[in-house]
């Protein structure tokens, strides 16, 4: 067991506002995955917190399919669906800053509730080109939330974005691919990036820049 | 291993009410002024305006000077504590920015992107954050191999050389922080003695890895071409380049003080108050690091808070 009682009954209470369903699609590794299962255990305690989420788990290596229908490419993984899938995955057992990641995820897909101001929206409803985010974060990171609701945010909204949350201490090759040197760090369809928990409007321009 | 962490993120609060106490800002000073003033069975609100609460205690790996943890402890760990302890006795924790205040009132109001929230007693409690060196090269770098945290990108520096700039017990805790990390770490302070209490000074001296240049500036930080990243410093009379990975700076904080500058007393950007933390302005009280005063720790962060709770208590007893 992972969460303790009153963990458990203060994630409880957070859940009582979500909405639509939550499915957690998981994706496991039998062997060469350090954290996969407990990855599985940890999400598996977090949906018995509410009737609205439940779990569904597939082999990274037997569930073919399924790995490329939900476009993942490493494990352990952690898609967040709603009514459809928004593009949010969690790559990495969420183990001390990031799991607010999972829980705002959940709350994110779920409620229609955003912090996106009429502007981003404008924007967003505008976004005609695919716009992949990959948001590197560490456990330990507590500026990391903000960066990754702002990307979890923008895919919730835009079926044009996609939002990968990637933990740079369980991903070290992928973080060095990267040159990510600092957390948060949000790649934009791999040739730009920007650095720290930058407000929406200055993702929004650094992904202008990136299409233009 | 695990230390879950939920986040500063409640939409279950009502905020068109009027509170009885509102603390800004969730670090330990805040945190425990709001684990009071619940006991006291105030409508308590906090306000936090990141994600997650903690403050700068979120990103201490190791606290060794807290009592009662004699062994170490993680500052996320205490802050997760402290913020449960929070909740449990009966405060309310809202994610937001308080922009500017009015505190001409009885009631003072506060004002955020969700909207104007109303109290008749107010602790501040906004703390500090980390000071920049002001060098070329520091700003364009930022999370790009300069850094102000180590918990947070320690683990992207493994068998890379590193330098950490400052001399008080920050820098040199961060220091042998990063030790489990970097294969080399230059350790740079401006004067020829660190500031740092003794115990810390004798346990880094006993760590190989770690090279020490006192009476060293740093000039520049210069991580522009070819991938090269190097520093400029002068020691000795002399300037010298350093080639090296990424920077910590540790020099030192600034005070989050900027939505109070008009309406309160100030010193060198910190908060005057008396030592039951009221503040120039009735109903006003200020905890923590963004208080003037000599020192800036975890002990006298929580042990104000708790005596800005009691006082606004006594206040607003007293009013009503
Ligand atoms: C790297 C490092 C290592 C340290 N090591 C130690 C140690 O070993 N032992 C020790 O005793 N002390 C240590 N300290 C010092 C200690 O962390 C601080 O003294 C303590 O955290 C101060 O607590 P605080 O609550 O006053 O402020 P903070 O911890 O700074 O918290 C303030 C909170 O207010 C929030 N806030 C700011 N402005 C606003 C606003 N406008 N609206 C809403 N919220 C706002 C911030 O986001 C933050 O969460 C260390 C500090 C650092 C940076």
């Amino acid at each position: 067991m992972f969460l303790d009682k009153e963990v458990k009954s203060q994630i409880k209470e957070r859940f009582k506002d979500l909405k639509d369903d939550v499915t957690l699609v998981v994706f496991t590794q039998q062997s060469e995955c350090q954290h996969c299962e407990d990855n599985q255990k940890l999400v598996e305690e977090v949906s018995e917190l509410s009737d609205k989420v439940s779990v569904t788990v597939f082999d990274f290596q037997s569930d073919k399919e399924q790995v490329k229908k939900y476009g993942i490419d490493k494990v352990p993984a952690i898609a967040i669906i709603g009514k459809v899938d928004y593009g949010i995955r969690l790559y990495g057992i969420p183990t001390g800053y990031d799991f607010v990641s999972l829980l705002e995820g959940i709350r994110i897909v779920s409620t229609e509730e955003t912090q996106l101001t009429s502007e981003d929206n404008k924007y967003l409803a505008n976004l005609d080109k695919a716009t992949h985010l990959q948001v590197f974060v560490s456990p330990d990171c507590p500026h990391c939330p903000s960066a990754v609701t702002v990307a979890q945010q923008m895919a919730r909204v835009s079926s044009k974005v996609k939002a990968d949350i990637i933990d740079s201490s369980q991903f070290p090759d992928l973080a060095k691919k990267y040159n990510v040197s600092g957390v948060p760090h949000t790649v934009i369809n791999e040739t730009s990036y920007q650095q720290g928990a930058a407000p929406v409007p200055t993702i929004i321009a650094k992904i202008n820049e990136t299409l233009d | 291993m695990f230390n879950f962490s939920l986040g500063s993120n409640r939409s279950d609060v009502d905020i068109s009410q009027i509170f009885d106490v509102v603390i800004m800002g969730a670090g330990p000073s805040g945190l425990t002024a709001a684990i009071y003033a619940g006991r006291y069975r105030l409508k308590t609100l906090l306000i936090e305006k990141k994600l997650v609460c903690g403050g700068q205690l979120a990103t201490i790996a190791h606290v060794e000077n807290y009592p009662g943890f004699d062994t170490t402890v993680s500052g996320s760990h205490l802050a997760q504590e402290m913020e449960k302890q929070a909740i449990k006795n009966g405060a309310w924790i809202l994610q937001g920015h308080i922009e500017s205040v009015n505190f001409t009132g009885q009631i003072k109001e506060l004002n955020t992107p969700k909207g104007v929230i109303k109290t008749r007693a107010v602790i501040i409690s906004t703390g500090a954050q980390p000071r920049m060196l002001n060098i070329p090269g520091e700003q364009q770098h930022i999370g790009k191999g300069v850094s102000y945290c180590a918990t947070c990108d320690g683990h992207l520096f493994i068998d890379k050389t590193i330098a950490v700039i400052g001399g008080g017990n920050t820098a040199l805790e961060e220091t042998i922080t990063l030790t489990k990390y970097a294969k080399k770490i230059f350790l740079i302070h401006r004067r020829n003695e660190f500031r740092a209490d003794k115990i810390i000074q004798e346990k880094i001296r006993m760590i190989p890895e770690i090279e020490f240049m006192l009476n060293t500036t740093v000039k520049e930080i210069d991580f522009g071409k070819d991938n090269e990243r190097k520093i400029l410093v002068h020691t000795k009379g002399q300037d010298k380049t350093i080639h090296l990975d990424g920077v910590f700076i540790f020099v030192g904080i600034i005070p989050n003080s900027k939505p109070f500058l008009d309406a309160l007393n100030l010193k060198e950007g910190f908060i005057t108050s008396d030592e039951d933390m009221k503040t120039c302005i009735e109903g006003v009280f200020v905890s923590g690091d963004v208080r003037y005063k000599s020192l800036r720790q975890i002990t006298t962060a929580v042990g104000e808070g708790a005596t800005a709770a009691f006082s606004a208590n006594k206040y607003l007893t007293e009013k009503r």
